[in-house]
């Protein structure tokens, strides 16, 4: 075996030019699976952070009569869990809560996760550095200002040891750092990290909007704001505890028959991408999964039916080799072993190129991600095990699918006629001369072209999220977000600052209008509460129908300043908007509505001065059309009670709030004294805006800013066009979109480069024949039109393979393609053209070199 | 058997005053490599006749496959005219001396050169579909070219499934197809054994004998012998033009 590489790796030398190809090729085919391999290890397969990772469960608490609503756990819940349970070693509590860490005017957004004391001990993680939580340092009410940071906020501080003990602001709040976390750990989710952790006592302090299900504190019962994890006794099995925890809830649902109605828990596997309240959160992305390895698969056959056909080309050369050495006495096995073995060391070369080129893209992907999430990505994409085994198998597979077959038939010499014949001569004899040569190449155009198209669709869908109209007309607009609540400002206060900032924008030279609003559409959250006929008591157990029965509404939420419609250029349609004192005092209840949802609640009639009321959050919806977004959506907890009722006041267009909402589903702006959060942002309209101007304009914006409050974070500054292009939803789309360009380009690359190679070999191959044509008075345009015929027929072959191919593929992603159709007419024309075009100057330019054959000198290689 | 020595700078069939077939002048082939010139032919005069057949012998590197290169326009000489059937053919474009030679010359060459997944049919059909001929027309050339070297039963075979001599009758039907002006064959019998050598000399000397201009290069004297003339070249020059008697 040691010989066989050895002289596998001497046949290698010999030719280094077919090396360096052969290896480039199966390093790009490899490189990308290993680049996919190692995100989809890292995301669905490779171990978590925590230990004995088999142990531990999610618990959820799941509503009895309606099994597909779950919901958190309060803290007194948590305590009751904890201490009752008979199933679990040791049960801990966690919520992730954005916060903005930093020094005062220099605050930025960050995920922390706030945690129960033994947090790390029910993981079973050591600190790298410090201490963990004490259980007093969990009790609400204490107030604990202590903080554990990650290894990575560690080590943007250069691995400093003074950070143990140092002060961190979080909200504006010190926190004593009292431990670091080890190196990797990115707690329960796979790479997405807390940045910080801090003790259950803050909770209040440091909890937002996002992920709250209400305004509950803590302490109290009713609350639904943890998510509970344990790791499971010894023996004992997720179906084995299920008894023993319905027979907690029942025990719990009798002690606190209000808090705990109807609620019994059940436990699933650790979620490893999401923190949610549903064990069935995950589903989506783990679909991606497959199709991503699917699609790298397929680049790596591309490239190995390229490799295969070179093989070949190769093999017919050396021919005369094998005849001698089966004529020596060499067995059809050892043949076989030989090339096999050769086949091997060439993969090997182009699996070490691809682990480099894998993992180098797999940090660009990474770092393209860091630069729009607001959280910690922990990619520890080193080679690991997991991932040099899984190249070591792209090696195999690639051996086995470019090397087996070349090696077969190379071992299956006509003896005889190999020893006689022309060395390396293209001697074709084919039974079905229909059939256009090289079939290879043609599988290889038809997924090539399968891939081609994949990459069309999605760059189409990037192209539609990039020009997706928000329906708001700003104008030259600037979104300025900030969070008064991290500079410890409290709601009245920051109300006080909001009006004084609101202003002072305004009155800025070059400004048109200045407003508030609490979220900005296309923004990374969405808000939304359901909305219903006022006046409606609907019973727990009804079903309505219509809105007259009291069905209630999803509706995307907003609460707004008085200039908010005519800054974002949207017309009250009818009504009016709201005055000045309305947005700025809590005054009577009016709302503003879209006319989307204006004719769901009132199909018939006009919205306009009737009254509406927010519906419970249980109340029965009905479909609002498709809200799905990727930032997450959040219940807004208005102060009103819901049978408070709220009078219509204006009418304005619906507009879409998310770049996945197909159509508005119906929105509800509120005046923003009613609907107070402290995570605002400011629209500041000016008359115009040149792009020399922008970085000025942008300046003055912060110092108006540090002028009214050097203390207050501006989470965010850009122009309304940079707001919408950073959006996450258009990341994801342009993301996919890059990715399946860089799957197409590269199958496109290879198919053309294998087509070119294999007419051109053949052309080198067939000049005695094309020299014996030219001689019986072939003229050029003949010898082009019969090899650019050979090649066409090829091509053709492969588009039309292909094309089903792709359209099963348009199918197979059409649930994650961005508003295209799975056959899209632009896709499926401009994918084979450019696979056309470049097809046929790839057989162009062999077949015009054959057409400069010099007759004689062609006749004269006999 | 008489031989006549004649001006080896002059060689022409003698004959009957009319316009010879091909008459080269004054031809002379001098190739370039690395910077050094070999004259292949210098100054070679030769004149056939329609209907004659002549063989070109001589020894290896004489300039045999040369002089039949540029006969067949395969080739330009590097000085020097060649008149084909009183035009001047020496000087023509690839393009024209590509439809000269698929319209008047035949090729039979040593190692038969059928192109290997076509079969026989298609083989000898080859120079026709350049002439942009229809189907049906090619069908009845073919078949006649068939019949008369006795392959129409092999129509249908590929070229791997015939021996040595079929494959070269299929040569030789194919270079008859497109009833050329000229047949040019080099060592025809090169790759043959003796009797498929002798068997394929007889079908030339049959064609012969049914009008057809035959000029073929050849070293074997026994074979030379079939012609009616032979024209000795010795480094690149015309020695020797002898005439067999009838």
């Amino acid at each position: 075996m040691i010989r066989d590489f050895k002289f596998a790796l001497r046949q290698l030398l010999k030719a280094p030019a077919f090396t360096i190809a052969a290896a480039t090729v199966l390093a790009l085919g490899i490189g990308v699976n290993t680049a996919v391999f190692s995100l989809v290890n890292t995301l669905f397969f490779a171990p978590p952070a925590y230990s004995k990772a088999n142990e531990m469960v999610q618990l959820f608490s799941q509503d009895i009569k309606d099994p597909k609503k779950f919901r958190g756990f309060s803290y007194p819940t948590y305590l009751d869990i904890r201490d009752q349970n008979t199933v679990f070693s040791d049960v801990m509590a966690f919520n992730l809560a954005f916060v903005g860490i930093g020094q005062k005017g220099d605050t930025r957004r960050a995920f922390s996760a706030v945690v129960s004391s033994n947090y790390f001990s029910v993981l079973g993680v050591q600190l790298a550095r410090g201490r963990a939580f004490l259980p007093e340092e969990e009790t609400p009410g204490h107030n604990a200002s202590v903080a554990i940071v990650s290894y990575s906020y560690w080590q943007k501080q250069n691995l400093d040891p003074g950070v143990l003990g140092s002060q961190i602001l979080v909200n504006g709040h010190s926190f004593t750092v009292i431990g670091i976390a080890p190196k990797g750990f990115v707690g329960t989710m796979q790479i997405l990290s807390p940045e910080v952790w801090l003790p259950m006592s803050v909770y209040d302090q440091v909890a937002n909007d996002f992920g709250a299900d209400d305004k509950t504190t803590i302490a109290d019962r009713k609350g639904t704001q943890l998510r509970i994890m344990g790791r499971l006794k010894p023996g004992v099995t997720p179906v084995a505890a299920k008894p023993a925890l319905e027979g907690l809830a029942a025990n719990l649902e009798k002690a606190y028959p209000v808090e705990q109605k109807d609620q019994t828990f059940i436990t699933a596997p650790v979620a490893r991408n999401s923190v949610s309240n549903n064990p069935r959160a995950e589903g989506g992305l783990k679909a991606i999964a497959p199709l991503l390895l699917g699609m790298a698969v397929v680049v790596l056959l591309v490239a190995c039916l390229n490799l295969a056909n070179m093989l070949l080309a190769r093999g017919t050369a050396r021919r005369k080799e094998m005849a001698v050495r089966l004529a020596l006495g060499a067995s059809r096995w050892r043949i076989v072993r030989e090339l096999l073995t050769e086949g091997f060391a060439l993969a090997l070369l182009g699996g070490v190129a691809g682990l480099i080129l894998g993992l180098w893209s797999s940090d660009l992907l990474v770092a393209s991600m860091r630069k729009l999430m607001p959280l910690d990505i922990v990619w520890l994409a080193g080679p690991n095990p997991a991932i040099l085994m899984a190249t070591f198998g792209f090696c195999l597979l690639a051996t086995l699918m470019f090397a087996l077959g070349p090696a077969l038939k190379l071992s299956r010499s006509a003896l005889v006629a190999d020893l006689k014949e022309h060395a390396g001569e293209d001697v074709v004899r084919r039974r079905w001369r229909f059939l256009p040569r090289h079939p290879l190449v043609v599988v290889q155009m038809a997924f090539s072209l399968a891939l081609i198209t994949a990459a069309a669709l999605f760059i189409r869908g990037a192209g539609k999220a990039a020009s997706a109209d928000s329906g708001l007309r700003p104008g030259a607009s600037y979104v300025l977000e900030v969070d008064a609540s991290l500079a410890g400002y409290d709601p009245a206060r920051a109300q006080e600052l909001y009006r004084n900032l609101s202003d002072r924008l305004a009155a800025l030279p070059g400004v048109e209008h200045a407003t508030i609003c609490a979220v900005v559409p296309f923004g990374m959250f969405e808000q939304s509460r359901k909305v219903q006929r006022a006046g409606m008591h609907v019973a727990p157990d009804a079903k309505p129908a219509t809105a007259a029965d009291g069905l209630a509404f999803e509706a995307s939420w907003n609460s707004v300043g008085a200039d908010y419609f005519t800054t974002v250029g949207l017309p009250v349609v009818r009504g009016r908007t709201f005055s000045e004192a309305e947005a700025t005092q809590p005054g009577p209840k009016v709302a503003i509505i879209d006319e989307a949802l204006a004719k769901k609640l009132w199909p018939e009639a006009d919205a306009l001065g009737q009254r509406i009321q927010f519906a419970p959050t249980n109340a029965v919806s009905a479909d609002s059309g498709g809200t799905a977004h990727a930032g997450g959506s959040a219940d807004v907890n208005e102060s009103s009670k819901p049978e408070e009722t709220i009078e219509v006041v204006g009418i304005v267009p619906a507009t879409r709030h998310a770049l996945f909402e197909k159509t508005p589903g119906g929105g509800i702006y509120l005046p923003f004294a009613r609907g107070f959060q402290s995570d605002i942002s400011f629209f500041v309209r000016f008359h115009s805006l040149s792009p020399e101007n922008e970085s000025n304009t942008a300046d003055l914006i912060r110092r108006t800013v540090r002028e009214v409050d050097p203390s207050l974070p501006i989470l965010s500054l850009s122009t309304f066009a940079q707001h919408l292009d950073s959006n996450l939803d258009l990341w994801l789309v342009r993301a996919g979109a890059a990715l399946f360009s860089i799957f197409g380009l590269l199958a496109l690359g290879l198919a053309v480069v294998g087509l070119y190679g294999v007419k051109a070999y053949s052309v080198a191959r067939r000049t005695r024949e094309i020299g014996i044509r030219m001689a019986l008075g072939a003229q050029a345009g003949a010898v082009l039109r019969m090899i650019m015929g050979e090649g066409i027929v090829m091509v053709a072959t492969g588009l039309g393979i292909g094309l089903l191919l792709a359209m099963a593929t348009g199918k197979l992603l059409s649930g994650i393609l961005y508003e295209v159709g799975a056959l899209d007419p632009v896709a499926f024309t401009a994918a084979p053209l450019v696979l056309t075009v470049a097809a046929l100057i790839a057989t162009w330019l062999p077949a015009r070199r054959a057409t400069q054959v010099n007759p004689i000198q062609a006749l004269r290689t006999e | 058997m008489t031989s006549t020595q004649v001006n080896p700078q002059k060689s022409t069939s003698g004959g009957n005053g009319t316009t010879p077939l091909i008459r080269l002048d004054s031809v002379t082939k001098v190739f370039l490599t690395d910077e050094v010139e070999t004259h292949a032919l210098s100054g070679i005069h030769l004149d056939i006749r329609d209907g004659e057949y002549i063989s070109i012998a001589g020894p290896s590197g004489c300039g045999k496959s040369t002089l039949l290169s540029i006969l067949g326009l395969l080739d330009t000489p590097s000085d020097g005219s060649y008149a084909l059937k009183g035009h001047e053919v020496a000087n023509l474009s690839f393009a024209d001396r590509a439809r000269i030679r698929n319209r008047e010359i035949g090729f039979i060459f040593q190692s038969f050169n059928l192109i290997g997944d076509l079969t026989v049919y298609e083989n000898v059909e080859l120079p026709l579909t350049y002439r942009g001929m229809s189907a049906g027309d090619r069908k009845g050339l073919v078949t006649q070219a068939l019949d008369r070297v006795g392959m129409a039963h092999r129509a249908k075979h590929l070229p791997s499934q015939l021996s040595g001599g079929q494959q070269q009758r299929v040569a030789v039907a194919r270079a008859l197809a497109g009833k050329p002006a000229i047949l040019l064959a080099d060592e025809p019998t090169g790759n043959l054994d003796s009797r498929n050598g002798e068997a394929v000399m007889n079908l030339l000397k049959e064609l012969h004998a049914g009008g057809a201009t035959i000029c073929m290069v050849t070293h074997d004297e026994r074979f030379a012998q079939h012609a009616d003339r032979t024209v000795h070249l010795f480094d690149g020059r015309v020695v020797e033009d002898s005439r067999v008697a009838a």
